[in-house]
């Protein structure tokens, strides 16, 4: 029983982990990436910020604040919105500042929010795994009395 | 929270190592920032006063960046256009830090509740290993490597994550006399995401470094002028 018990949470955590080291794939928000539009400073704000934001968010300390703090977490990484790194904005214009600061603020956040929910599901599953252990150690343990 | 981290860790080593060593700079900079998909490069001036910082950008464009405490302002004066970022954390530009953190003897690093873990003898000269001694920083951070060469000037500096997972490293070149101190004249950072790939490269070329210099009034005074359009972003 111990031996199922440790197998299930051991797949609990694999699953949750299946979406951490899932491929990083860049999204793309706020509209469709303006190819027509050119800007004073070159390139596309919207990739650049959607890039910047999923490489410089730490999906793992969100993931953890999920797992430890659940809804809580979830709700911090909503609100809390990462700032843009300086030197991106550094010679650009002010549509392409403008662009690329909504963009990553949003890109950022969805981010967070969405490994938070991550660690917060992962935390509810080895929470319901650890009740129905219980449950069954005590069904166990009342049958065994039934027979004697 | 690593960038949290490493932000203050840079902003209170420039507040440390500027002390007393450097309390006003001008320099002229060119900054090239290269990510996969484009590069820019921006010619301007730089400012340094009070802990604050203010990069005047001419080329490709006209901005105008301040930092100060937890505020960067960009200011586009032809269009007259302004964003005003407000964040929790203070504000710093890293390329600039890294200049001031050279200063110092050990970068200001063991005031920071870094310690010296151990020397490395290298051909040309030594690697110093600091450890973080803080426990938050232990969770982000797993060491910082400084290089140092013969003559003891920070030829590199490399920061590893947990697992010796390289986040940074910066170059630190072309040493000059400037006052009575030498300071790096050029200074390339590259920063990699958790694959190993590079996510940007930022490099710093300054000339005509002046320690000390006198700040003109326009620079120490300068706000967002009125008219302005101003769009506010809290961080």
């Amino acid at each position: 029983m111990k031996k199922a018990f440790f197998m299930l949470i051991l797949l609990a955590v694999a699953f949750s982990g299946t979406f951490m080291s899932a491929e990083q794939n860049v999204i793309i928000m706020g509209g469709q990436p303006q190819q027509q539009q050119s800007y004073s400073s070159g390139g596309d704000p919207i990739t650049a910020s959607a890039i910047a934001a999923a490489t410089h968010v730490n999906k793992m300390m969100w993931w953890g604040a999920g797992c430890l703090f659940g809804l809580l977490g979830v709700g911090a990484a909503y609100l809390i919105e990462p700032s843009p790194p300086a030197t991106m904005l550094m010679g650009k214009d002010a549509n392409y500042a403008a662009i690329f600061t909504e963009n990553y603020k949003n890109t950022g956040k969805s981010i967070q929010t969405k490994y938070a929910l991550y660690g917060c599901l992962a935390e509810g599953l080895l929470i319901s795994l650890y009740y129905l252990f219980v449950i069954i150690l005590f069904a166990e343990v009342t049958d065994d009395l039934y027979y004697y | 929270m690593k960038k949290i981290l490493l932000a203050a860790l840079i902003l209170i080593v420039s507040a440390l190592a500027f002390g007393d060593r450097i309390n006003k700079l001008v320099a002229v900079v060119n900054i090239e920032v290269t990510t996969p998909k484009e590069s820019t490069v921006s010619e301007g001036r730089l400012f340094y006063f009070d802990y604050k910082i203010l990069l005047e950008v001419t080329a490709p464009i006209q901005q105008k960046m301040f930092f100060s405490e937890n505020t960067l302002s960009i200011y586009y004066p032809a269009s007259k256009k302004a964003f005003l970022f407000r964040s929790r954390i203070t504000q710093t530009f890293p390329l600039f830090a890294v200049l001031l953190m050279t200063v110092e003897d050990d970068l200001g690093l063991t005031q920071l509740g870094f310690k010296l873990e151990r020397t490395e003898k290298k051909k040309h000269g030594k690697v110093f290993v600091f450890v973080p001694e803080n426990e938050m920083l232990r969770k982000e951070l797993e060491s910082y490597e400084v290089e140092i060469d013969g003559d003891g000037l920070v030829t590199s500096i490399r920061v590893f994550a947990k697992g010796r997972r390289l986040v940074s490293e910066t170059a630190i070149s072309d040493y000059k006399e400037t006052g009575n101190l030498k300071l790096p004249h050029f200074i390339n950072t590259i920063k990699y995401d958790a694959k190993g790939n590079v996510v940007t490269s930022e490099k710093m070329t300054m000339d005509s470094i002046i320690v000390n210099a006198m700040i003109p009034k326009r620079v120490k005074e300068f706000s967002l002028p009125e008219g302005a359009e101003v769009e506010e972003i809290d961080w």
